[in-house]
């Protein structure tokens, strides 16, 4: 490859938390603090710390950019090589674009498939072409990253499915109710996981939320914070016959809601299904509940699995998600080989171009004034005789190139024959 | 071959390739996929359409008005009609292979090519035919879903995981407005068919209820659609009764297109006809 990708970095799996804090970049990584500057072996560099992992991506020739960069870290973090060297890792070409790859699409994650990656690899992208950093082979290789990320997204379901105790109740939320604007939601308690589940459902487009608490003021605080109304509690059982989702978190020692109560609450509501989440412990929802028709009721103990079931799902989707990076990892590498080609096919083409022009002349002065539609007739047979001389030889570079796609010499090689025989380097291209 | 044998060649091939688009683009999560299969349901559907023609225009001799055409084509219309009104593609799933399966049968089943009697032919027999197989129709879609709903929301309620398959299924809720607005059209339709088969009944043999089979048992099928059609209405019924209730009437109805038809005395056996 002309252009020699190199990647360094450390993540959660090279480097414990301490040691992540000493060699995180974060305050290196903006236009006025540029910790890789380019400039000497550096064509390009992009910069992206977070809290599980820095990663370097420099772009230039052989191994240079590499030892440049790494010397850049250890000046930026104050300290020695062989400090930093141990917990690193160190990536080229195209083990390089693979590890990028798989950061981009959540696969190398300590949380499989979470989502916050691709946008701090966005930013860092921004943050490189701010500095001036990012060019021609980083912009093709970051924007190829975010196809492949949003590839694995949609083609496996290796985010599909919710990590978290809150997320996993809205999600099961979505499996019953069709349209999760018209829903109402009742919170029942105003606990701290309470207000992280309304959360997630207000993202989720839900249209009301309401809290009922025994302390009223507590029920407005949290009313206030996300966006809903208090209702009072001694009204809880009218307040459940126009809600959909329930959340309930209380301290009370038995259940406040019994299937007797809940049986009249769905008459009232003309049986339009309702999922109860009671996250509380001791529960505050009788089980029988779930044996009525239309009520779904989750325990936190049944959230819990369903979170465990989908981290080992996630597992299992990651295997694939690998196989959609493999292949575009291949496909990327085949570009980057293609740009060898370029330098070569140009001054085929130019060279083709410079002949027939100086042909042409030659031939518009012997024949003294012609009609534009012979000129133009000659001009047209002229360029087809170049085009379809350059055909042979551009079709014998392409498909060496696409034979040798593993073995770079081959494409060397049939460059080296095509520049000889056409004698691209004898002189100074004369037009 | 005749162009009818084209027409119906050409439905198979359209409502087996339609059947694996359908399920291709529910796993791979591919609204492209999932539009080819309506596509090609809906080309199935137009080539099942002058298949129709051709046997009730009765080319007579190579006719194959075997009552499994009209009715795979109400299913098919009623599938199309709520995949579009509701815009669910989960209901090609089990429409298109539905159809296919019903219209090779019809296939098979044609031993006897023989037109319509003089009798059998009128806008009251068309009502009634129309009537109940576009009832029915509805309530096989239904009844898919159904099927479908009943399945996910064991294990919804179980707590079993949502893997595979059944990631992919839409909400309940969907699945049971497609029970409601099945349950809405399909119920008049089913009325009107069954009291034209009655009127039709008194005007060809002078007699309302002449006690065959097959009349009881789409008057017990009327009572269960009836039932299901108030409790809707009415009550707001939602969700695991009505999804079981369509599905005994689909099933039901099926025990007296087949077992019927094939194995009891019944004027309404074609066997006599076709």
């Amino acid at each position: 490859m002309a252009h020699t990708i190199h990647l360094i970095g450390l993540n959660h799996h090279s480097a414990a938390v301490e040691i992540r804090e000493r060699f995180s970049l974060t305050d290196f990584c903006s236009p006025t603090a540029w910790a890789v500057p380019r400039g000497g072996a550096i064509d390009e560099a992009l910069i992206l710390s977070t809290c599980n992992r820095v990663e370097i991506l420099v772009v230039g020739q052989d191994d240079a950019p590499r030892q440049q960069a790494l010397a850049c870290w250890c000046q930026a973090c104050g300290t020695g090589l062989d400090e930093l060297t141990p917990y690193t890792y160190q990536y080229r070409d195209k083990e390089a674009v693979r590890h990028l790859f798989l950061v981009a699409s959540s696969l190398d994650s300590l949380v499989l498939g979470e989502p916050q990656i691709l946008g701090q690899l966005k930013a860092a992208y921004r943050k490189a072409m701010d500095a001036g950093m990012a060019r021609f082979v980083i912009n093709k290789l970051l924007h190829k990253s975010f196809s492949v990320a949003k590839r694995v997204r949609t083609e496996t379901a290796v985010a599909s499915s919710a990590v978290s105790i809150s997320y996993a109740a809205v999600e099961l939320a979505k499996r019953i109710f069709e349209d999760m604007g018209n829903r109402e939601a009742l919170l029942i308690g105003a606990g701290e996981m309470a207000e992280l589940a309304a959360m997630h459902l207000r993202q989720a487009g839900i249209r009301r939320i309401r809290v009922a608490n025994r302390t009223m003021s507590r029920a407005q605080e949290l009313a206030a914070r996300i966006e809903g109304e208090a209702v009072p509690f001694d009204r809880l059982l009218d307040d459940l016959v126009d809600t959909d989702i329930v959340i309930s978190s209380t301290g009370a020692p038995e259940a406040i809601i019994h299937a007797a109560d809940m049986r009249d609450v769905l008459r009232r509501r003309k049986h339009r299904p309702m999922f109860l989440i009671d996250i509380a412990m001791p529960r505050d929802i009788d089980p029988d509940v779930n044996n009525l028709d239309n009520i779904y009721l989750y325990d936190i103990d049944d959230l819990k699995e369903v979170i465990e079931e989908n981290r080992s799902q996630r597992r299992e989707e990651a295997e694939k998600a690998k196989g959609i990076v493999d292949a575009e990892v291949d496909a990327f590498c085949a570009w980057m080989h293609s740009l060898v080609l370029q330098p070569t096919i140009v001054d085929l083409v130019r060279r083709g171009e410079g002949i027939m022009r100086e042909e042409l002349a030659r031939t518009f002065k012997r024949l003294g004034t012609v009609d534009n539609s012979t000129r133009e007739a000659l001009e047209v047979m002229a360029d087809s005789l170049v085009r379809r001389f350059n055909h042979a030889p551009l079709s014998f570079l392409r498909a060496a190139f696409h034979d040798g796609e593993e073995h770079g010499h081959d494409a060397m090689r049939a460059i080296d024959t095509i520049r000889r025989v056409f004698q691209l380097d004898d002189e100074d291209l004369r037009p | 071959m005749n162009w009818i044998e084209s027409c119906s060649l050409i439905a198979l091939l359209g409502y087996v390739t339609a059947s694996v688009a359908a399920v291709a683009g529910l796993l791979g999560r591919s609204a492209r996929v999932r539009a080819v299969a309506f596509g090609l349901t809906g080309v199935s559907f137009a080539m099942h359409s002058l298949l129709l023609l051709g046997a009730l225009t009765a080319q007579a001799e190579s006719s194959r008005l075997a009552y499994l055409i009209p009715f795979a084509w109400c299913i098919v219309a009623a599938g199309l009609l709520l995949r579009w009104k509701l815009r669910l593609d989960i209901i090609l799933v089990f429409v298109a292979p539905l159809a296919f399966v019903l219209l090779f049968i019809a296939q098979v089943l044609h031993s006897a090519n023989t037109a319509l009697p003089e009798t059998l032919r009128g806008p009251i027999f068309f009502l009634h035919l129309g009537g109940v197989f576009i009832g029915v129709g509805l309530m096989a879609v239904a009844a898919g879903a159904a099927a479908i709903f009943l399945w996910q929301e064991r294990a919804i309620k179980s707590k079993s995981p949502l893997s595979g398959f059944r990631r992919e299924l839409p909400a309940l809720g969907a699945l049971d407005r497609i029970n409601a607005l099945a349950t809405a059209i399909g119920f008049p339709c089913y009325t009107m068919g069954v009291l034209c088969g009655f009127v039709w009944g008194r005007i060809v043999w002078k007699t309302l209820i002449s006690g065959d089979p097959k009349e009881l048992m789409s008057l017990a099928i009327w009572a269960v659609y009836a039932l299901l059609f108030h409790q809707r209405q009415a009550l707001g019924w939602r969700g695991r009764k009505p999804a079981i209730m369509a599905l005994c009437i689909f099933l039901a109805s099926l025990f007296s297109l087949f077992a019927v038809n094939l194995f009891l005395p019944t004027h309404h056996s074609f066997a006599t006809y076709i």
